[in-house]
């Protein structure tokens, strides 16, 4: 499965309680809409890094990041590539 | 004593240019803030508030939330702020229940807008663009306030939606009393500047806010801490020197930040409430902001905020301690009969003083029972030591902390039993390293139904606020309960304890 559709069933199963991964859309804002808290983000932080093998900074939490779901693939893909 | 509405118009005529509050790229000198609150005042007024009339206020932290608050007071109403995060169905409850006429809430607020629907009367409403000031209405300046001290100022709800909700009443003479006592302990000039980020719906940020507005100090709201290296980097480059938190605050931070890259030196002082703190974080935070003196603080809404203060340089001595009692208010501890027990005896906090409410809103029974002979039912169980020095325990009721927050297990209860399958449920507190408590529900299915947990967890995002979703559900055979029949809700958090 890749990154993206991982990422969206995760946040389905866990925030929004929903088996359908496109419960949640790849550019909703996951933080205004209040799917994410602070402790939902660090979960999902956690997932990310044992699930993709990176690792996440503290400089790198940051809203640009982890806004949307478009939002993380693209960061979880570029840390893979560095 | 002055209130609050004449403590804070004195700082605007004192110095007017000086920031009183910020936002983002936003910043309100005091002039610009006094006039918008008289402006508002008079906006409301237009709108037929009389004295004593309430008026909702549903705002996240952004001067508006300030703004509204003077503004009702200038104009004789009574404050009601309500949490943001709250849905629908606590919005209906708790505007029913104080008889709101007028609403503040932000453009968008989806569960606002629907309870506004559902209202059968028709309430004036007041929404607010992002970024946007308040209306305001012209009427000139109005003249130094008469209000009595005594004169109710705002309710402040701090249970939710089911049975009877709680109303907190305090006076204006409780806030400026609350306000003036930690002023003195902090040591707040002109000078300050706070980076806050506690909602002014609770009573912690709202001292908060008060506190530095009355002392001419600034306030600089930020939104929730959801990245703490960000939250500690607008820490430093605000020059900020002061910071309040709970207890998860500062775990987010000291587990998620890197401090070393930014300069503190402004940082003078740090403020913590909301819950206990354990020793070992308050190791971490005084390695984390060595160059901040740390206040651990103690209080509830219904002594208006703070009880208690731990003095910096008693910190590690007496470190798990709360502190002693700030001015204008006496503590003891008293067993179940009310009678004073000695020192380093543990038992149920009392409190009196000028920042204890006048009772709970519409609630006679409620208030009577809290309020014995002058004194405050904390429900807190504590000690005091040979020094003055208090010391808590716990609670003698069922109340959850759960990071800044205070949930009734009954509230989440009542949503659950909505959700078709659940035959009965408890909610209960288990002790959590971040939150101090998490919730955890223990539910008696009827039959068995693999998707049951998923639905109750959908059901409680639908209708709760994020915060009162439990974390963690478990399917039980039966509850465990006295002989009365009450369900014995400490037996399944000690299950959970101790695995």
């Amino acid at each position: 499965m890749e990154a993206r559709q991982r990422i969206k069933q995760y946040i389905a199963a866990n925030y929004l309680f929903s088996d359908d991964p496109d419960t949640v859309g790849d550019q909703q804002q996951l933080i205004q809409s209040g799917v994410l808290d602070s402790m939902g983000i660090f979960e999902l932080i956690t997932f990310i890094e044992g699930g993709f093998g990176i690792k996440v900074t503290p400089e790198e939490m940051l809203p640009v990041n982890f806004g949307t779901v478009e939002a993380i693939d693209a960061f979880v893909r570029a840390k893979q590539a560095a | 004593m002055h209130g609050l509405v004449a403590l804070v118009r004195e700082r605007a005529r004192l110095q007017p240019a000086a920031e009183a509050l910020g936002h983002g790229a936003r910043s309100l000198d005091y002039a610009t803030f006094w006039l918008q609150v008289e402006g508002f005042a008079h906006a409301l007024l237009a709108k037929g508030l009389v004295p004593g009339e309430r008026v909702a206020v549903i705002l996240p932290n952004r001067p508006e939330a300030a703004v509204a608050l003077y503004a009702i007071w200038l104009a004789g109403g009574v404050a009601v702020p309500l949490n943001v995060q709250a849905r629908e169905r606590d919005f209906t409850a708790w505007i029913r229940h104080c008889g709101a006429q007028q609403v503040v809430y932000e453009q968008g607020h989806a569960d606002v807008e629907t309870m506004l629907e559902t209202f059968p009367e028709a309430l004036t409403t007041w929404d607010v663009a992002a970024d946007m000031p308040l209306p305001i209405a012209a009427g000139g300046r109005f003249p130094p306030g008469t209000a009595s001290v005594d004169a109710l100022a705002c309710i402040l709800y701090t249970s939710g939606t089911t049975g009877a909700p709680k109303g907190v009443m305090l006076s204006h003479g409780n806030l400026a009393s609350n306000v003036s006592a930690v002023i003195g302990y902090l040591g707040l000039t002109p000078q300050d500047r706070i980076l806050s980020l506690l909602p002014c719906y609770y009573a912690y940020g709202a001292s908060v806010l008060h506190t530095h507005l009355v002392a001419g100090a600034s306030v600089v709201f930020a939104e929730p801490m959801l990245f703490p290296q960000q939250t500690l980097k607008a820490l430093a480059t605000s020059r900020a020197t002061g910071f309040s938190g709970v207890p998860s605050t500062y775990a987010l931070l000291c587990d998620h930040t890197d401090a070393g890259m930014f300069d503190f030196s402004a940082l003078r002082y740090l403020t913590q409430a909301g819950g206990a703190m354990s020793p070992a974080l308050t190791r971490q935070v005084r390695g984390l902001l060595p160059q901040a003196a740390l206040y651990v603080m103690y209080g509830q809404t219904e002594a208006t905020s703070r009880l208690t203060w731990l003095p910096p340089d008693r910190l590690m001595e007496k470190l798990g301690s709360v502190g002693i009692p700030v001015d204008g208010v006496d503590i003891r501890v008293a067993d179940e009969n009310g009678c004073t027990l000695p020192v380093g005896s543990e038992g149920e906090v009392l409190v009196r003083g000028q920042s204890v409410m006048l009772g709970y809103w519409q609630a006679p029974e409620a208030s009577a029972l809290a309020l014995r002979d002058g004194w405050l039912r904390t429900r807190d169980i504590g000690w005091l030591d040979e020094d003055g020095f208090l010391w808590i325990a716990g609670r003698s009721d069922d109340l959850i902390k759960t990071g800044a927050h205070r949930v009734h297990p009954q509230d989440v209860e009542d949503v659950i039993a909505e959700v078709a399958g659940v035959r009965e449920s408890a909610v209960v507190g288990i002790d959590d390293e971040m939150l101090g408590q998490a919730i955890a529900a223990y539910i008696v299915a009827e039959g068995s139904r693999p998707e049951l947990e998923r639905d109750i967890r959908a059901h409680c995002r639908k209708r709760m606020a994020p915060y009162k979703i439990p974390r963690t559900i478990h399917f039980i055979d039966t509850l465990p309960r006295t002989a009365s029949g009450k369900v014995r809700r400490a037996a399944l958090a000690q299950v959970h304890a101790t695995p």
